[in-house]
């Protein structure tokens, strides 16, 4: 073969995987989107019509205005700002304290810490959910921040850690040297190098936080986020698996995620990378 | 290498947990009678899976707020079956006081009414004089322990059988009355891809079924050795062998089942009449097309019925103001602005034949009050465990229509079943 | 790398707030599974438990529906992380090839990963169903008149919940693998080409021997996953047809918050984590031959 028709063919053969991968990952998607907006008794036909022929947004407006969307919108961003924000900046904390100092202590503790990520969370809801009432937490800001805190905990550790032993030493140690004290190492030079990390973990424990459904499911009442609207869908009778509205719903809990990747997808797709390789 | 040091974190933890053991005794969540009450208070929190109907909802709430003076806040709730019981039972069982009224239905009832997570009833709202009014043998059965009553139903429902009109001729029959009818009907419909009979006999909606063809055939869903029980199964499994009922339902819940019976792939299914208008908004309801028929009668005619119900949480701190939002409900008042939001049946008898249910002409209301009349209505057989139980003889009985059982083994199994689960109460 | 040991009380007050949240999350709630599950605590029986001592634990070995689950648990875990091993290393090696499509490409496998599961389960529910489903109407194009109801059967009911969990989660098996390719230089394929090695060969001398310590690190982090997830089949398929698609861990957690048997959730639970603790332990051993 000759050397450019080799080349035409890995190209095409490369077109042609990515275009199996690209199938196989959005028809499902396109097929949730376009039964959101088939009416609800032309659902239910075979074949499948892949262009709707009479679209519809009834779905959206029912759940817009049923579902109180905006509470729901404005509660998860409140849990997951506060979230983000405790669990970053303890992390941080913890993990200079982990890659700048030394004992047999601090590293059982970090072991327990990172290793905890292996303890499912069912395992332990229960005992947890009884623990959490009696401090008056169940159903409450406060109660949730702490949960979704603590869900991000290992990982956020994990990569921090990870990153910050990158960084070496001798740094500070200059900077001592040049009568700098612990806030200003802390401000001035570490924390400005740290910047890509925290964007990154910021931005994977934003979808973590999104898409936490057992953690409200089961700790909280009156406070609804998003990611457990799909439980709570309105159905005609309580026999019936409401599709249409399931889909709808599907897809306003997408919607976000889909714009968020289009956005930052170097971010996430570097932060995920980072997390993996050191391992 | 810190992840060993992980791991043998972990099994010091395993160890360290079993010293601790017989150290401490857990307890049970504080539920109990003699919970310190919030004195004069107006206001309450309900915990209901209605806030789906949405303003309608919110204009019944007000009705309630303008009748009893209460400020009355409500909480959604889950609507499939699974994390609704999940929720539930777990703010009852921690004692939980942030709700005082739940709405459940008869698979929580049964799950707890031996637990003392629930106020009894019966000497502030549910009188005897009261309870007159409600269908006596469902209620006993169901939502009472002795003496005490727990709940306040705000809506019935009957599984009832549905015919195809167009389909009758070719049964050459006027009606369905006895068993050889349904035999004849469903025969004469099946074939090419359509069945005379169709179900949802996902593993926890069959037992809706089976029970319903063990109670026509004069069985008892608690004793498995009874001859009558088994030819009623046998009568199940014999229809799907046969093709007159299909086998792929083992995965269907009601939907698609009713789609099924729209699009004519069905000539008869049970389902409970609170479906009705989704019956009406497919089109095919009416007189001489798909609609409601009395029971047919095999040994017996019978029919289940089922409702949800207000309950009272015993770790409530605000029970005098929650009785008053439970005398409403269990009201004529009441029981009719729940129907006016939900059109859905009363359980009260005299509301149920009050002129003013007429008036709102829900569909196939003269149909129901025949099944109250004529047929006997039972309450399903629950267990405490409730979804365990159903489901175990869900499984059962699918690896029975799968052939993976015998009728002896799946009898004896379900006998174990029964065993396990209802005698321990 | 010098490290401080001086002053390590510093140290830990900068530890103190995570070690408090996490152990006040994580600790006292597994402390708590170990007592409980000593007792027979049915909350639905009422509320006078019995000290049982491992009663619990005896039953697990008499429970057939748990038997059940834990092959299932053991098929699933198996089958879907060779699965993620050979085509999630297929993929991640698309993912590193350099042409146009590239960014389009890296873009779409974030969405399965950022998806929550609850949402691709309900809409796998609906996608596998006979009649109105997505796969059997693709099938149909090819095939008319195919009718199969893959919910209905045990076998096809767990290769559906197996291909949802593959969906789900093998891009980000293999944006992981991604990370370690992109460390291998290209000098050395550079290398064998001149050594005249084919793509092929180059793979198999090269590429796999070079990332083999990651992937194992990361199969520890994807079996343990696999071992406790229960969100697909909760969504999809609720542990049916029958007990055939119950994870362990599903059936934990209709234990605990369904049926209440405490006691006996915790001694499931207890032994999940045995399993795991002693994988990992396994694992990190065939790790350790690859360094």
């Amino acid at each position: 073969m000759r050397p450019e028709t080799k080349k035409k063919a890995a190209a095409v053969l490369k077109w042609a995987l990515t275009a199996v991968v690209a199938f196989v990952i959005l028809l499902p998607l396109y097929w949730i989107f376009i039964s959101s907006i088939t009416p609800t008794n032309e659902l239910f036909s075979s074949p499948i019509k892949y262009i709707p022929e009479h679209p519809t947004l009834e779905h959206y407006i029912r759940m817009f205005t049923q579902m109180n969307l905006g509470e729901k919108i404005l509660n998860t961003a409140i849990i997951t700002v506060f979230a983000l924000i405790v669990s970053t900046v303890i992390c941080l904390m913890g993990a200079y304290a982990f890659t700048r100092y030394q004992s047999r202590g601090l590293s059982i503790a970090y072991g327990a810490i990172v290793g905890s990520m292996l303890i499912p969370g069912i395992v332990t809801a229960r005992p947890l959910y009884d623990l959490f009432k009696q401090f008056g937490l169940v159903d409450t800001f406060p109660g949730l921040i702490i949960l979704y805190t603590s869900a991000l905990i290992p990982f956020t550790m994990m990569i921090l850690g990870n990153f910050l032993g990158e960084i070496p030493v001798s740094l500070d140690e200059a900077a001592e040297v040049d009568g700098a004290n612990m806030r200003q190492k802390l401000f001035l030079i570490t924390l400005p190098l740290m910047r890509p990390a925290v964007a990154t973990i910021l931005i994977i424990n934003f979808i973590t936080c999104l898409n936490d459904l057992f953690t409200p499911l089961f700790f909280s009442q009156k406070i609804e986020v998003l990611s457990v609207a799909i439980t709570t869908i309105p159905r005609e009778t309580s026999y019936s698996m409401p599709w249409d509205l399931i889909s709808t719903v599907g897809w306003i809990i997408l919607f976000p995620i889909v714009i968020f990747i289009l956005v930052f997808e170097k971010q996430i797709m570097e932060g995920i990378m980072a997390g993996g390789v050191k391992q | 290498m810190k992840r060993r040091k992980v791991v043998s974190l972990l099994l010091t933890l395993t160890l360290a947990g079993g010293l601790v053991t017989g150290c401490v005794k857990p307890t049970a969540g504080d539920s109990g009678s003699d919970v310190e009450q919030n004195e004069g208070s107006n206001k309450i929190t309900i915990m209901s899976q209605d806030t789906t109907y949405g303003e309608a909802f919110e204009e019944y709430i007000q009705k309630a707020e303008k009748a009893t003076g209460l400020e009355i806040e409500t909480v959604a709730c889950p609507t499939n079956t699974d994390d609704r019981q999940a929720k539930i039972t777990t703010i009852l069982s921690s004692g939980d006081d942030s709700v005082d009224i739940i709405t459940i239905n008869d698979e929580m009832m049964s799950a707890f009414k031996n637990t003392g997570y629930l106020e009894p009833l019966q000497d502030t709202v549910m009188t005897d004089e009261l309870m007159q009014q409600f269908p006596k043998e469902y209620m006993e059965e169901m939502t009472m322990v002795g003496e005490n009553a727990y709940s306040v139903p705000c809506f019935m429902d009957i599984l009832a059988f549905w015919v195809d009109e167009e389909k009758m001729a070719n049964a050459g029959l006027e009606e369905i009355r006895t068993k050889e009818d349904f035999e004849q009907y469903v025969k004469a419909n099946s074939g090419d891809g359509k069945y005379g009979y169709g179900d949802a006999w996902e593993k926890t909606y069959v037992f809706n079924s089976i029970g319903t063809f063990v109670n026509l055939f004069g069985g008892d869903y608690y004793d498995w050795t009874n001859p009558k029980t088994q030819e009623a199964v046998k009568f199940m499994y014999d229809m799907a062998k046969n093709g007159e009922t299909p086998l792929a339902q083992l995965a269907d819940q009601y939907d698609p089942m009713m789609q099924k019976f729209f699009d004519g792939d069905y000539a008869s299914i049970f389902m409970y009449v609170g479906a009705i208008q989704t019956f009406v908004d497919s089109g095919n309801y009416g007189e001489d097309k798909q609609h409601l028929a009395q029971m047919p009668t095999f040994e017996n005619q019978t029919a289940y019925m089922s409702t949800w119900g207000y309950v009272l949480n015993a770790a409530s701190k605000n029970k005098e103001a929650a009785q008053k939002f439970l005398e409403y409900a269990a009201s004529e008042q009441g029981e009719l602005d729940y129907t006016a939001m939900s059109s859905r049946l009363p359980a009260r008898a005299d509301v149920l034949n009050s002129e003013e249910l007429e008036a709102m002409e829900l569909a196939g209301l003269e149909e129901i009050k025949g099944y109250v009349n004529n047929t006997t209505l039972l309450a399903r057989p629950m267990a405490p465990q409730a979804m365990e139980f159903i489901s175990d003889m869900g499984s059962l009985f699918q690896q029975y229509v799968s052939d993976e059982l015998t009728l002896e083994e799946f009898c004896d199994k379900a006998q174990t079943s029964v065993d396990t689960y209802i005698d321990n109460k | 790398m010098e490290k401080k040991r001086r002053n390590i009380w510093v140290a830990w007050l900068l530890v103190i707030p995570v070690l408090f949240v996490r152990g006040f999350t994580t600790l006292y709630p597994i402390i708590v599974t170990f007592i409980n599950s000593t007792y027979d605590m049915s909350l639905l029986k009422g509320g006078d438990f019995q000290f049982v001592g491992l009663d619990n634990y005896i039953r697990i070995f008499q429970d057939d529906k748990l038997m059940t689950s834990i092959q299932f648990t053991v098929i699933f875990t198996v089958v879907s992380m060779s699965l993620h091993l050979i085509l999630g290393i297929g993929l991640a090696v698309m993912l590193n090839m350099k042409f146009k499509g590239k960014k389009f490409l890296r873009t779409i496998v974030l969405i399965p990963w950022a998806m929550p599961m609850v949402v691709a389960g309900l809409a796998a529910r609906w996608a596998f169903n006979d009649s109105y489903g997505l796969i059997n109407d693709l099938v149909r194009r090819f095939v008319p008149d195919f009718h199969f109801d893959w919910l209905v059967q045990g076998g096809s009911a767990r290769a559906a919940v197996i291909a949802v969990d593959l969906w789900k989660d093998l891009p980000f098996f293999a944006i992981l693998v991604l990370a370690a390719l992109q460390f291998i230089s290209s000098d050395i394929y550079e290398a064998a080409k001149i050594d005249g090695a084919g793509t092929i060969r180059a793979f198999f001398s090269i590429t796999l021997p070079n990332i083999m310590k990651t992937v194992l690190s990361l199969s520890i982090f994807f079996t343990m996953w696999r071992l406790t997830s229960f969100d697909v089949v909760y969504a999809m398929t609720s542990g049916g047809p029958g007990d055939s698609t119950t994870l362990v861990a599903y059936r934990i957690m209709q234990e605990a918050f369904t049926n209440l048997n405490l006691g006996y959730a915790s001694a499931i639970a207890v032994c999940l984590f045995l399993v795991m603790a002693v994988l990992s332990m396994l694992q990190m051993k065939a790790i350790k031959k690859f360094e």
